[in-house]
């Protein structure tokens, strides 16, 4: 995601807070298209990605108050979204009966080296693959892959075992170069 | 630390690329119209509780305006009966029957008319501050109960003081006439 200006989304939080509308617009603007994407990536649905991105933004400004700044705004936004996402996953009951009912023997691949030279032009082949996957390996994947969470924070927002995760995220990925080989 | 392979190296370094849709401009719009109701609600709520601060300085500058209520200040006789504490409702009755009294001890002083429209500005912003009582959210109606109680009790120790004053005064002009 890019990282806009600091100062710039400081001083927008400080007017949001004031209640100012074009602070609130902005602050949207800054980081509406990543969440969107990401949104998209854990839902794969327009409509479904739309919905998580409305209520998280309206969660974010009606508990902007509660940013204690420990965190980067930016984190705080994708926890959220993140958090919106998951729980419509919960709420139509796609997300994680895969996980559950796995057979675990894949071990979890600790170096994976392969020879595929990944260039440009496969970016909406790796999104296809991604968007192809069952709910829970894509889940994972996104989480670790995308957002940047390690397996125990996985494991922790999706109650799982880190175990767990790690073998979801290796077959995932073992999914993915089977769809980019083809 | 694991070594990336290069899936993840490269999502790493090309993450930006991976964000290509643009979300609708309509969910903004609908992000804005429930997060202005509840924006709208605080800033109105908190305006009104300057509102109730203003109407209460209102009362306060008043009372020093008269030159009454800060020279020797004292606790209410309201205070003092341990009115403070009672319901609203109770010590509204109690303060309303005392500044009835005392107003019609001062028509029986020849109080100057100005008083009188200095008491009815009071009496406006006391006014102000019961109509801020229908609009304010719920379980936030103490702030202005507080402000009205203390609207009264000033109303009671201006009375008092122009009462206190004026006394004197017509005890030496009945004492000319006898």
């Amino acid at each position: 995601m890019e990282q806009p200006n600091t100062e710039h989304i400081h001083s927008l939080v400080e007017k949001c807070l004031q209640g100012h509308h074009k602070a609130q617009y902005d602050l949207y603007h800054a980081f509406s298209k990543a969440m969107y994407n990401t949104c998209l990536r854990f839902l794969s649905d327009s409509r479904d990605a739309e919905e998580a991105l409305q209520n998280a933004f309206i969660l974010i400004f009606k508990n902007l108050e509660s940013f204690r700044g420990d965190a980067t705004i930016g984190a705080w936004i994708k926890k959220i979204v993140i958090h919106q996402c998951i729980n419509k996953l919960k709420e139509k009951n796609l997300a994680f009966q895969d996980l559950n009912s796995h057979h675990f023997d894949i071990p979890y691949e600790e170096n994976n080296f392969e020879q595929m030279e990944y260039n440009h032009n496969m970016i909406p082949k790796i999104n296809e693959a991604l968007a192809a996957l069952p709910t829970g390996y894509k889940t994972v994947c996104n989480l670790y892959l995308f957002e940047g969470y390690d397996h125990e924070e996985i494991s922790s927002i999706l109650n799982i075992s880190v175990a767990t995760s790690k073998s979801q995220y290796s077959r995932a990925k073992q999914k993915i170069r089977e769809t980019l080989n083809r | 630390m694991k070594k990336k392979d290069g899936l993840e190296e490269f999502i790493e370094q090309q993450r930006e690329l991976f964000d290509v849709k643009i979300p609708n401009e309509k969910i903004w719009e609908n992000i804005s119209k429930q997060v202005n109701t509840h924006t709208l609600r605080t800033v109105w709520y908190r305006s009104n509780q300057f509102r109730s601060i203003a109407a209460g300085f209102t009362l306060l500058v008043i009372g020093g305006t008269l030159g009454f209520l800060l020279a020797n200040k004292k606790e209410s006789p309201l205070w003092n009966i341990g009115m403070a504490s009672k319901p609203f409702t109770d010590f509204e009755m109690v303060s309303q029957k005392s500044i009835n009294e005392k107003l019609f001890q001062l028509r029986e002083l020849n109080a100057e008319e100005s008083i009188f429209s200095d008491l009815q500005q009071i009496d406006r912003s006391m006014e102000e501050l019961k109509n801020e009582l229908d609009r304010i959210p719920k379980g936030q109606e103490k702030i202005i109960l507080e402000q009205l109680k203390r609207g009264y009790q000033t109303k009671i120790d201006i009375l008092d003081k122009i009462i206190q004053r004026l006394e004197p005064k017509t005890q030496k002009q009945d004492e000319k006439a006898i």
